[in-house]
């Protein structure tokens, strides 16, 4: 049963249909804006003598690009979706792009998408020996001259990218809710971003699937349904589970932060963020929280976490709350074999009521 | 026969909106405004606007699908969106949205224009039963115009504004006396609060007595004028409110005045071949109180029926798309799927707007 997949970032939109087995049956190149996406994506389904109906989910390049393109291809991939009411799926157009020109164990491939005002998006995508996509260092925005020419997004890279997308997806059973997925416009618009309404509550198992999806759009190995399953399985005393909310935007899920109590202190397993909701002191206000209601259960002998090495944005929020680095562990973080820094807040030096600063 | 179900998008400003109608029913409908989120840019910013309507757009949708009972875009007859005038960013947000759910529903596309549906408006009034032909005043924050309304919905243009729409005036004019956006519904509010509405006189705009176009830029200046000698003399003069009622009622006699007009050349004892015996009143500022009084004792002299959009319908609204649809083609197959969105209406390019 195949899978749609568009990408609309770049200035040639493309559209691919991919077999369950992973072959391409069939694709286009539009050479129009993304408005002629929709026409583009019937054709192929002809092509193919494919029903729609028999469509088993959606993929959708999230950016980042132009943001009139981007728009429209959510749009219409959100609107496909739910009236067929099967999966869409969210991957990053540098990937997409990455995956045009890669080769199995070979050379990084500098991914470069426009992203107007004479800058583009740049990242190094490599394509490891199995096949997997991993994005080397992080993502830039430099001035075109310097980035080189757009690399262009082709039908079979958009398959192979799609594909892989949608089977991660399917492994960790999200369920796709197409309004879960929120393009990636890489850069704020012109005026200033709107302040979100935040609002903070606690987390319920109603709102697994929303955490899928921001784990997905905030870390490369996200965890699974599985392992929040657990989380919310432990006893009341022993959890910590917050929400942080847009109250603009339906309750959106913008951000989350987990804490268990293992043995007698407490881990704190996990603080995320929407990608488009930061720098707006969540994190903060979700570390000051859960600090105030496990220390409300009882504190015990502290507070410990296990955060990348490099992650230098966490490290100094954890540090500004009072941890403190008091080791490492090699080679912890099994995708990138990137060591872990070990915190510790020891309850005798806890200063989590005073504000962040 | 009974009258189709549409499901009815529209995004081209700063609302975005969905609904579900069935003739000149309303089964449900979802308004999410953005006006707060403006205001503290002072107007309607393009890309922001656009994020958030793709934010919105599928929650009232799915909204309104869920509230109407039908649940699933297959059980409506076709799919109708703002196809334009409007922001082009925005727009394609609805629009998208719209072709694909008729594509994938396998139901047909109904482009819609956003001025025809602001006209369709007056057809929700539950007790008026207006149907075409009729005369017809849009007056909103883009529009100011006089439109004949024939039998199957065309517009024709009989007048417009030389300058702002009188929406826009309204703004203005608010921001002039330090008021909050959205600026009619504010000044409006401090106006009715003067204790006499006739401690200044802003002139009319004074327009060329064969044309039925009207202008307010002037009404501007006086305020600002007026604002400044108040100033000079040491805050000593009109109030605020009564400045605020002297901008209105100046404003609110302007479109009077050019309907005035309109009436003698198009009313019922006017002798023309397509004389019409109703005037609807249409658009955001059609819910202005002091308009609607004025608007229905013209309307009464030279013996015409005012209809008057109902008050949640006067503002931008997919309900209004649904009922202008209804005067509308359905598209199907692939020239639906390649819609594109315009920023300009062909009312003011050919001065004729048919139902396409
Ligand atoms: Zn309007």
């Amino acid at each position: 049963m195949p899978v749609l997949c568009l990408d609309t970032a770049t200035a040639t939109p493309v559209v691919a249909l991919v077999g369950d087995d992973g072959v391409l049956r069939a694709g286009r190149v539009i050479d129009a804006r993304a408005q002629a996406v929709l026409g583009a994506i019937d054709e192929v389904l002809i092509e193919a003598g494919v029903a729609k109906s028999e469509l088993t989910a959606l993929v959708v390049g999230m950016g980042p690009g132009t943001f009139t393109g981007l728009r429209v291809g959510v749009s219409t991939a959100r609107g496909i979706a739910e009236t067929l009411r099967i999966p869409l799926h969210g991957e990053s157009s540098l990937f997409v792009a990455g995956a045009s020109h890669a080769t199995p164990g070979g050379p990084p491939v500098r991914a470069v998408l426009a992203a107007g005002r004479g800058e583009c998006f740049v990242q190094d995508i490599c394509m490891l020996e199995d096949g997997a996509l991993r994005a080397q260092g992080n993502s830039a925005v430099v001035p075109a001259a310097d980035a080189g020419e757009p690399t262009p997004i082709t039908p079979e890279g958009l398959a192979y990218a799609g594909y892989r997308c949608w089977r991660a997806r399917e492994r960790g059973a999200f369920t796709g809710d197409p309004l879960e997925t929120v393009p990636n416009y890489g850069r704020a618009p012109d005026a200033d971003p709107p302040r979100m309404h935040v609002t903070y509550d606690e987390l319920t198992s109603d709102d697994l699937d929303a955490l899928l999806v921001l784990e997905a759009r905030c870390f490369e190995t996200p965890w699974t349904r599985e392992m929040y399953a657990s989380e919310f399985a432990r006893s009341r005393e022993d959890v910590a589970l917050l929400a942080a909310r847009d109250a603009g935007a339906n309750g959106r899920l913008v951000g989350a932060a987990i804490a268990a109590r293992i043995g007698d202190c407490w881990h704190i397993m996990n603080v995320l963020v929407d990608p488009i909701a930061r720098g707006r002191g969540i994190a903060a206000r979700l570390v000051v929280d859960l600090l105030a209601c496990t220390d409300a259960l009882g504190s015990g002998e502290g507070w410990t976490l296990e955060v990348r090495d490099g992650n230098d944005a966490a490290i100094a929020l954890y540090e500004r709350h009072g941890f403190e680095s008091v080791g490492r562990r090699p080679g912890y973080y099994e995708d990138t074999g990137d060591d872990a820094i070990v915190m510790w807040l020891r309850t005798e030096s806890a200063a989590y009521a005073k504000e962040p600063s | 026969m009974t009258a189709r179900t549409y499901l009815a998008i529209e995004s081209s400003c700063d609302e975005t909106a969905a609904a579900i109608v069935r003739g000149r029913e309303v089964l449900a409908e979802a308004v999410a405004t953005q006006a707060e989120l403006h205001e503290r840019f002072g107007g309607v910013v393009p890309e922001i606007a656009s994020r958030r309507h793709l934010e919105l757009v599928d929650i009232v949708i799915r909204d309104v699908l869920e509230r109407s009972g039908l649940k699933r875009v297959e059980h409506v007859d076709a799919v109708a969106v703002t196809r334009g005038p409007g922001l082009v960013g925005a727009l394609l947000v609805g629009i998208a949205a719209a072709k694909a759910r008729a594509w994938a529903a396998g139901v047909p596309l109904v482009p819609v224009d956003h001025l025809l549906g602001h006209v369709a408006s007056a057809l929700l009034d539950p007790d008026a039963n207006l149907e075409p032909p009729f005369l017809c005043v849009l007056v909103s924050g883009g529009h100011t115009l006089l439109l004949d309304v024939d039998e199957d919905m065309t517009l024709t243009l009989l007048g417009t504004t030389r300058d702002d729409a009188a929406g826009e005036a309204f703004d203005k004019g608010a921001r002039l006396l330090g008021l909050d956006m959205p600026g009619g519904p504010a000044l409006s509010a401090l106006a009715a609060t003067a204790d006499r509405r006739d401690a200044v006189q802003f002139t009319p705009a004074m327009i060329h007595h064969d044309t039925l176009d009207t202008s307010f830029s002037g009404i501007k200046t006086a305020l600002a004028v007026a604002l400044r000698e108040r100033a000079a003399a040491g805050f000593d003069g009109p109030t605020d409110a009564q400045l605020a009622a002297s901008f209105e009622d100046a404003i609110v006699a302007t479109i009077v005045g050019s309907v005035q007009k309109l009436l003698k050349q198009r009313g019922p004892s006017s002798g023309h071949a397509a004389a019409r015996g109703r005037m609807a009143v249409v658009g955001g500022v059609a819910a202005n109180a002091t308009l609607r009084q004025r608007m229905a004792e013209i309307c009464r002299e030279f013996d015409v029926q005012t209809v008057h959009a109902p008050l949640k319908w006067c503002g931008d609204n997919a309900a209004m798309i649904g009922v202008a649809a209804q005067f509308c083609t359905d598209q199907t197959g692939p020239d639906a799927w390649l819609l594109d969105a315009y920023a300009t209406t062909p009312l003011f390019r050919e001065g004729k707007l048919v139902p396409n």
